[in-house]
């Protein structure tokens, strides 16, 4: 099955660019070291070079003489890593509380329903900067804050796949046969239900990506790792003269958050193939 | 037809209201234990801020904002005074937390109903076009640059508007949301405001722009399928006539409850897009209050705005359900 | 005599500041052709929480209510007292004596007779029990007594020398006793519009837009003010404030609302001014403080080796672009009273502090690392400089094998980690010296000054008992001679145990349209009244 997937997706023109757009921006944050070592937070030349204007900074430097090439590169790691963990983090809070209510129905969905509701009602980034400021700023609270308040979608899409499957009929026939519970849910229902979630994880990174920068923007990024909201968010104070400083990260955050809403798109068309047309 | 339905809807209301105030309560106590886990309080705040304060002082002004009473009596303070609709007090801007609110209220509500009017207006064009030429090149180019517009980060995308349209041009304001000292009265007033709104509403609009294009497309070509649009077709009604009457109305209601699920997001982009254009409104106003630890303030701002979120909802299930007799409430 | 006319000249120049060199920009603000009418805009970085200095206070607030409310006098361009409320002043002999003359015919703004009945309220119920600093400066105070209605007489228990230095404005705001008697003064309505004596009238604050000063009619300083008002812009954003200066939205950004970075799109004389002294009142100083009650940092050979291993004047170049000088001991040179430059000093030597490291028994391991630290900082509350510096000295201390780990928190996180928890190792900051080091240093280094939960108090936990002896005498000393000597040598203990390393005495910016002209500049520019400010007609 996978492998027919997979053929497809390549065939698919969205899956395809988002693929590409992503394979680069992964080789620039694994490989990205190998052209531009370094630590990205040593000062190494003249403080505000353009881009262009000396070649041992090919991307220019920042006010501090920082090279932006390997700033970028450190930056594409970090969006990287906090994207993945926090949609990890959101999809397992979402598919518990998803599964949860849609199969056991009940007081116990309408529980887990107003609690999804309660964070759906809370302005999102609002809660990530309250979680973040208490929590001290590092990577590791970005991404729990994001991760924490991005789940609520996906918590209602699986319940309601959960709601339309738990009917069908392999199901029913598993359960006389005498299924508990649990395996019920994870080897019968989730996989059946979890197309339309991959497909709404890959739009989450993008979000997730997005999140953290803004985050590091407003100055509650981790102060040890150079992310594109950090070199945006230390850029600002120079922006009208030196604007490359902001305008090259952001950018880098385009091209990402291109390449996972890409992606999303052309897993919708492939795994949701009664959708194709629209 | 729409008169037969008013007891539905009472008792849909009724319905409705009952299980919000659970939501609402939640929300009070979620956000106030959260924010017991902050460390520093208002006061340390105040005396940093100051540059020097004695233990005294400190501690006459913690007894005095009721902060040294144990945690379960702060927090069933809190629950009554919510449940009178009391916000409380600002004591960092010594004033009341729904005055300050109501002040700020309008700014926001002005970018809010400038960036989503925008949005809808654009959405629908776009995704009438999208969907009018679907697979044709305008309707490749329509999804090339919604792609796009999602993907801009709303604060960066502020900022290169204020280097190039501000800094370099010249043609628009930078910051605020009048020209304060220019005195100006009504027609040139409104212009003055227009011309401050456009920046942070277009910014803002961004975001929100590809989401309702999607969806209108979607929507018009379902109903580009259905009987009742061949039924037009085949009475001989023009592809213009069909595409605008109606495709394009069965279109607009899964525009609104979209509209409802995304009205809680605003308030989220109101503070990157309000730092950015220093605009007067509740955004920053609640980034301000999480730094300065002014949690009465931000509590009432979160509060305000989710039930200002349940009730617009509830109103779009109203009147979604008043456009279409299908939905059952 | 002669010095002091030195000192004014090289104020006005710059000079003192040693900036001039680097930066031509020098402050031409001064003009002598005085212009009527007209609305100046003002820009401050951050909404003020109320318009009280005499309760709280934050620099926002000071910077508008400065144009409200005043003290009983003002700082000239070197730091010497002017008359503002009181006409003249006198200190007995042996110091327990300190009286006024207060100016006649002044009005509060709602009509009321300013007299000596005001000061004494102020001083007694505000000054003395609300003010952060008042408890400080007005603390030997024991008895106020008005002989007659413009003339007010304090009795002293002990010395207090640094008392004319402080009382302006900014530091000691003459409040209405009318309004402000028998009510609960921190939460008195009065706070957020403020009735004052000064040159302009309050009239409207929009929370989150500005506030609205009108020319007052019947200032007492005839022919002034010469601007009908002033508007105060809160414009949050950097890049926006830059823009605005430039477009015209605004005619003045004061207390270095825009960044040293942006400093080179104002260089243009004809068109911009960047004045230099505005802030030399505070007397700032950026510095690193450790926190000294646990190893390694309770090993002063660890301390100074760190003080080796910042190279403070390539701090002063990159971080601050040249805007301020390097910090040589724990009182400003801008103080040039009590300054001293005879200290120890620490020369940019990575490998004597390797060498110091060495000594003190930290020796680098396999890796070579030695160990690691926390150096949290208060950049997340909207010092980048903090930010910057914090990161200067990261990879400063990298080079001698120190690890340090950076923490950014917001404002109240920072304050408890430092001064509740006491649970840091290093922390970047700055702290205002003020004119008068018994006022704003003593603070720092006095052992009775540890206090727990109480911010901007001594938080490195040093603790030395000689220095407390010197500094409680400085306190008191009326011999001003003796007094010099004293605290000469209170700024060499601290150099040699270091528990501050103090990094670079920044200047505080005031960057305005070239039209905006004053009579005479002042230190405490940041807080002038703005009496004898003018625009000058466009060109």
């Amino acid at each position: 099955m996978y492998p027919a997937l997979l053929k497809e997706l390549l065939r698919n023109r969205s899956a395809l660019t988002g693929l590409i757009l992503l394979a680069l921006v992964m080789c620039a944050a694994t490989l990205g070291h190998v052209w531009f070592p370094g630590d990205p937070w040593d000062m190494v030349g003249t403080p505000m070079l353009w881009p262009g204007e000396d070649p041992a900074n090919p991307l220019g430097t920042d006010i501090m003489g920082r090279d932006m090439a390997t700033g970028l590169v450190s930056g594409a790691k970090v969006s990287l890593l906090i994207g993945l963990v926090s949609t990890l983090i959101s999809a397992v809070v979402g598919i518990t509380f998803g599964a949860l209510g849609g199969f056991y129905r009940g007081w116990i969905d309408a529980f887990l329903m107003r609690v999804t509701e309660l964070f759906q009602t809370v302005p999102q980034f609002v809660l990530a900067v309250v979680l973040v400021a208490i929590f001290k700023p590092s990577v590791a609270t970005a991404t729990f804050a994001i991760g924490i308040v991005s789940w609520p979608p996906t918590a209602r899409l699986v319940r309601s796949e959960f709601l339309l499957l738990r009917e069908r009929e392999f199901i029913q026939a598993a359960r006389t046969l005498g299924m508990g519970d649990g395996r019920l849910i994870l080897t019968q229902i989730l996989p059946n239900a979890l197309p339309p979630v991959i497909v709404i994880a890959a739009l989450n990174i993008a979000t997730a990506i997005q999140t953290e920068a803004a985050l590091s923007f407003l100055g509650l990024g981790d102060p040890n790792v150079m992310s594109w909201g950090t070199i945006i968010g230390n850029g600002r104070e120079q922006v009208v003269d030196a604007w490359y400083i902001c305008g090259l990260p952001g950018i880098a955050i385009v091209i990402i958050v291109l390449a996972f809403s890409l992606l999303g798109e052309g897993l919708n068309d492939t795994l949701n193939p009664h959708l194709k047309e629209r | 037809m729409t008169r037969n339905r008013i007891p539905a809807v009472a008792r849909f209301l009724r319905r409705r209201i009952w299980q919000v105030v659970p939501v609402v309560f939640g929300i009070a106590l979620l956000n106030f234990l959260i924010l017991q886990l902050a460390p520093g309080d208002v006061v340390d705040v105040l005396a940093g801020e100051a540059g020097a304060a004695t233990p005294e002082y400190m501690a006459q002004l913690r007894a005095s904002f009721g902060l040294d009473r144990p945690l379960p009596v702060q927090l069933a303070y809190y629950l009554k005074n919510t449940a009178m609709l009391d916000l409380g007090f600002s004591f960092r801007q010594n004033m009341p937390v729904l005055q300050l609110i109501l002040e700020r209220l309008p700014a926001t509500l002005l970018l809010m109903i400038a960036a989503m009017g925008c949005a809808v207006v654009s959405g629908v064009v776009l995704g009438v076009i999208s969907a009018r030429f679907v697979h044709r090149a305008a309707d490749r180019a329509v999804s090339v640059f919604v792609l796009v517009t999602y993907a801009l980060p709303t604060f960066w995308l502020g900022l290169m508007a204020i280097v190039l349209f501000s800094a370099r041009l010249g043609w628009l304001p930078s910051s605020g949301m009048t020209d304060i000292g220019a005195d100006l009265g009504g027609f040139e007033y409104l212009w003055d405001v227009a011309r401050h709104t456009v920046l942070p509403a277009l910014s803002l609009a961004t975001f929100y722009l590809a989401v309702y294009t999607k969806l209108v497309r979607t929507a018009m070509l379902e109903y580009f399928g259905a009987d009742f649009i061949r039924t037009a077709r085949a009475k001989g009604a023009t592809e213009t006539r069909i595409t605008l009457f109606h495709a394009l109305r069965n279109a607009l209601l899964p525009l609104m409850t979209m509209l409802g699920l995304q009205l809680g997001s605003i308030l989220s982009g109101a503070v990157l897009v309000e730092s950015v254009f220093s605009w007067p409104g509740l955004g920053r106003l609640a980034f301000e209050s999480i730094l300065a630890r002014d949690f009465n303030l931000l509590l009432g701002i979160l509060l305000f705005s989710s039930v200002m979120v349940t009730i617009l909802n509830i109103f779009v299930d109203v009147v979604y359900a008043v456009l279409d007799p299908r939905i059952e409430l | 005599m002669q010095s002091r006319r030195f000192l004014k000249l090289a104020a006005v120049l710059g000079l003192a500041l040693g900036v001039a060199a680097s930066h031509p920009s020098i402050a031409q603000t001064v003009g002598d052709a005085p212009v009527r009418g007209g609305i100046l805009n003002v820009n401050i970085p951050t909404e003020p929480v109320g318009l009280n200095s005499g309760i709280n206070t934050t620099m926002f607030i000071g910077e508008v209510a400065s144009k409200i409310q005043e003290g009983l006098i003002a700082f000239d361009a070197d730091l010497q007292p002017v008359p503002s409320l009181a006409t003249q002043w006198e200190v007995s002999p042996d110091g327990l004596t300190v009286s006024f003359d207060l100016r006649k015919g002044v009005k509060w703004h709602d009509g009321k007779d300013f007299t000596a009945a005001d000061v004494a309220y102020t001083l007694k119920e505000v000054w003395q029990k609300l003010h952060p600093f008042g408890r400080s400066a007005f603390g030997n105070v024991t008895k106020v007594e008005t002989p007659n209605s413009h003339r007010i007489i304090l009795t002293l228990s002990a010395p207090a020398p640094y008392l004319l230095n402080y009382i302006n404005a900014y530091g000691a705001p003459v409040l209405p006793r009318h309004l402000y008697e028998g009510t609960d003064v921190v939460n008195n309505p009065y706070n957020q519009k403020p009735v004052g004596t000064g040159p302009f009238v309050f009239k409207e604050w929009v929370k989150g837009s500005h506030i609205r000063l009108e020319r007052n009619p019947d200032y007492w300083k005839a022919g002034q003010p010469f601007l009908d008002g002033i508007i105060v812009k809160f414009i949050p954003d950097v890049s926006a404030r830059v823009v605005a200066l430039q477009s015209g939205e605004v005619d003045v950004v004061v207390g270095n609302a825009l960044p040293v970075t942006s400093l080179r799109q104002f260089e243009d004389k004809s068109r911009y001014t960047i004045n230099l002294i505005d802030g030399n009142y505070l007397a700032t100083i950026a510095f690193a403080q450790f926190n000294v009650r646990s190893a390694p940092l309770n090993d002063k050979r660890v301390r100074q080796a760190f003080a080796h291993a910042v190279d403070r004047n390539a701090l002063l170049k990159v971080v601050y672009l040249g805007y301020g000088k390097i910090a040589t001991g724990p009182v400003p040179s801008s103080v040039t009273k009590y300054y001293t430059p005879d200290t120890r000093q620490y020369a940019f030597d990575p490998k004597r502090a390797a060498q110091l490291l060495d000594e003190a028994g930290y020796k680098a391991g396999a890796n070579g690392k030695r160990f690691r630290l926390r150096l949290i900082h208060d950049g997340a509350a909207g010092s980048p400089l903090s930010t910057r510096t914090a990161e200067f000295i990261k990879q400063a201390l990298a080079k001698v094998g120190v690890d340090v780990e950076l923490q950014a928190p917001d404002f109240a996180t920072m304050l408890r980690h430092v001064f509740t928890d006491q649970d840091y190792d290093i922390l970047v900051s700055s702290m205002h010296r003020l004119p008068d080091p018994t006022l704003g240093v003593q603070r720092i280094f006095w052992t009775q000054n540890i206090r727990k939960g109480v911010p901007w108090t001594n938080g490195s936990g040093y603790s030395n008992p000689h220095l407390d002896a010197i500094m409680e005498q400085a306190a008191k000393e009326p011999d001003e001679q003796r007094r010099k000597a004293q605290i000469r040598e209170w700024q060499q203990i601290v150099q040699e145990d270091v528990p501050l390393l103090e990094l670079v005495e920044p200047v505080w910016i005031t960057v305005s349209s070239a039209r905006f002209k004053k009579l005479a500049l002042q230190a405490d520019g940041l807080f002038s009244s703005y009496a004898d400010a003018w625009l000058e007609p466009r060109k």
